[in-house]
């Protein structure tokens, strides 16, 4: 590539890089550096309550600059819209086993919350939100049940359920609603809705 | 057919190749019969090893043969009758052969309970009019007789918990049509609730009533009052170590009562639920069933096998694939702040210190591998100890890589045990002010590689080197 071409380049791609606060789009940088997936309400802690995430926001309405940017690094920036939310992912090139890896191991605590959740008798849409989700006997529950026990401890979770709703949490999988208390994320829903959905066409 | 094999290698065939005798006791079960037909066991065993090369479908075909099974002893009774011959295996083979497969184990129904029931109270009126004297042949008799009843029934019911606890699944198996298919659902549902009363009623129901403590029986008492009748007997009579026995045993049986409790809520929500909570559950029970083969793969003999293969699971729902957390690259610790600079420029003063004395620095000798004189090793160590003497050094958390930093390529002819010595000697005769405080962290320092040697590497616990004044407050 010649030097001419380049500077065109440069010169175009500046446009979309002027909307943007360079501070923003650090900071979604850092979420996804940190494998976290970006969701549209975020669990204020302080207010207990959902609000919006501005990160989320500003990869919405500049979707394909973010896209650009990120198939730049080297990565996929993949956007789900009925779950409303956004993640990485790496690149196809390197599928190895350690690529699955982390995407097994959310979808195998997730799937435990739900088939729990569901055989508690209650509608799984209940997960999802912050006034129920799962509540400490719940997390009693799941923790007494010794085959859970021994999945969670083959999925590499050695310390069991506390360190598997650690995981989810750090990616914004599930929300910290208060001591002993969870309740899913968007994103996390979604993956619950579509094996229910999965299932019931297959 | 003159060849035969052991009983133990019989044995060890039925295992190897479970599903036969599976398939047998299946059957058993379903005609309610406590002995297998020889046709069904010729015909399952032909079936069977069709697919088996050459050299295992003679083997399987020998072993499962009647006249094999007859002599190693583990078919107990041929009968004759109607027609057929029929086998009898024996008891403890079947047993653990259900032991095997959870959907084995029988259902415990009403009668077989109360059958138990009726057994315990007969050994209580018994012990009632007995002797109570270890030498009386009838009571130690009453007493083997009576541990035997007590452990078969926590047995049998445990067996029964296990089986029940697998609910889930058969509950999803009976009403897949019935959530998958919208518009049939109303058809379905009357016959996936009568499906679930029979279960329920039949099986849990009686169980839970029987491992219930407040129930009331009109034929006499209920099981927990039977065997506190009998462990009040007991403590009369000075035998206390079988009344603890039986105490012991009454609360493992009250233990049974909660999962099978939990096991007939389960079954109550699901009477209730309408289709969607169903497909709900269904899907869940569908997808857990798969994580629970992968587990399965987990558990065999292989000790390499200790996570779950998820590959395959996580692609199939595609969600977050890819993902990934990524350590940020880390920077380099400059500063600037004062305690920083200070820090710098103590260091350069120390390095500066070393290079006026540069024209002290000892040469020590080079060693080559084989040749070593004790006398050389005495003399390089007392220069090393002569230029440490004169070394300023300041208080450090690695003293370790700081002493290294200090001698690697500014003393000549410095080697990696070098440093040993060097350290050995600090944390014996510490400079003054100061003193050496070892710690239990460990880290590794790797010397600079030269090309000619091999990369090596030195495991080390960290030591602080700290003013002496401080020690009080430590």
């Amino acid at each position: 590539m010649t030097d001419v071409t380049d500077m065109q380049q440069v010169t175009e791609g500046t446009g979309s890089f002027d909307a943007i606060l360079p501070s923003q789009s650090a900071a979604v940088y850092r979420e996804f550096q940190a494998g976290r997936v970006i969701v549209r309400e975020i669990w204020d802690a302080n207010r207990s309550e959902l609000v919006t995430n501005p990160l989320y926001n500003l990869v919405y309405n500049n979707l394909s600059h973010f896209r650009t940017l990120y198939e730049h690094l080297g990565s996929e920036l993949v956007f789900n819209e009925t779950g409303s939310f956004f993640y990485l992912k790496e690149s196809s090139d390197d599928e190895g086993e350690e690529h699955d890896e982390n995407a097994f191991r959310v979808q195998v605590i997730l799937l435990l919350i739900g088939r729990y959740f569901a055989r508690s008798g209650r509608d799984l849409d209940y997960l999802g939100r912050p006034d129920a989700g799962l509540k400490e006997d719940d997390l009693i529950a799941l923790q007494a049940d010794e085959e859970y026990r021994e999945i969670l401890r083959a999925a590499r979770f050695e310390k069991g359920l506390a360190e598997a709703l650690d995981y989810l949490d750090k990616r914004n999988l599930v929300f910290k609603a208060g001591a002993g208390r969870y309740f899913l994320s968007s994103a996390g829903m979604y993956f619950l809705t579509e094996l229910v959905r999965e299932y019931q066409n297959g | 057919m003159s060849k035969r094999f052991s009983t133990l290698d019989t044995t060890r065939l039925l295992f190897e190749h479970p599903r036969i005798l599976f398939r047998l006791i299946e059957r058993m079960d379903r005609f309610e019969a406590r002995y297998v037909r020889e046709t069904d066991l010729i015909s399952e065993v032909m079936d069977y090893s069709k697919a088996l090369a050459r050299a295992d479908r003679e083997r399987v075909r020998l072993a499962l043969s009647t006249d094999n099974l007859f002599r190693t002893g583990l078919v107990i009774d041929i009968i004759k009758a109607d027609g057929e011959r029929r086998l009898v295996f024996q008891d403890a083979l079947i047993n653990l052969m259900r032991a095997c497969n959870a959907s084995l184990y029988q259902e415990l129904t009403d009668a077989r309970l109360r059958g138990h029931l009726v057994t315990l109270r007969d050994v209580r009126d018994r012990l009632e009019t007995s002797s109570f004297s270890p030498s009386d042949p009838d009571f130690t008799e009453l007493r083997d007789d009576l541990n035997e009843r007590v452990s078969q029934l926590i047995g049998l019911l445990r067996q029964n918990v296990l089986r029940m606890q697998t609910i889930s699944a058969r509950l999803a198996e009976m009403s897949g049509d019935a959530s998958r298919v919208p518009e049939k659902y109303l058809e379905f549902r009357q016959n996936l609730f009568e499906q679930i009363v029979t279960l329920y009623d039949r099986h849990i129901k009686p169980t839970l009533v029987f491992l219930n403590p407040d129930t009331r029986l009109p034929d006499g008492t209920n099981l927990f009052e039977t065997l506190e009748a009998m462990v009040r007997l007991l403590e009369q009579n000075g035998d206390h170590s079988l009344a603890d026995q039986l105490f012991r045993s009454s609360i493992s049986l009250n233990a049974l009562y909660k999962p099978i409790q939990a096991v007939a809520q389960e079954v109550e929500h699901f009477l209730r639920k309408t289709r969607r909570g169903m497909v709900q559950y269904n899907a869940m029970e569908h997808f857990f069933g798969k994580l629970r083969e992968l587990k399965g793969e987990t558990e065999t003999l292989s000790m390499r096998r200790k996570w779950l293969e998820g590959s395959n699971f996580a692609r199939g729902t595609g969600f977050l694939m890819g993902l990934r957390a990524r350590s940020r690259p880390k920077h380099y610790a400059f500063g600037g702040s004062p305690s920083y600079y200070q820090l710098l420029f103590s260091e350069l003063d120390l390095r500066l210190a070393d290079l006026k004395r540069s024209a002290e620095v000892p040469v020590l000798q080079e060693l080559e591998g084989g040749s070593r004189d004790a006398r050389v090793d005495v003399q390089r160590i007392n220069q090393l100890y002569q230029w440490l003497e004169s070394l300023e050094l300041r208080p450090t958390h690695d003293l370790v890589r700081e002493l290294h930093g200090r001698l690697d390529g500014f003393i000549e002819g410095y080697r990696f045990p070098d440093l040993l010595a060097a350290l050995n000697r600090l944390v014996n005769t510490p400079p003054r002010g100061l003193h050496v405080v070892t710690t239990n962290r460990f880290r590794t320092l790797a010397p600079a590689e030269t090309g000619d040697t091999p990369p090596e590497q030195f495991v080390y616990r960290k030591r602080r080197l700290e003013p002496s004044t401080e020690t009080i407050h430590d």
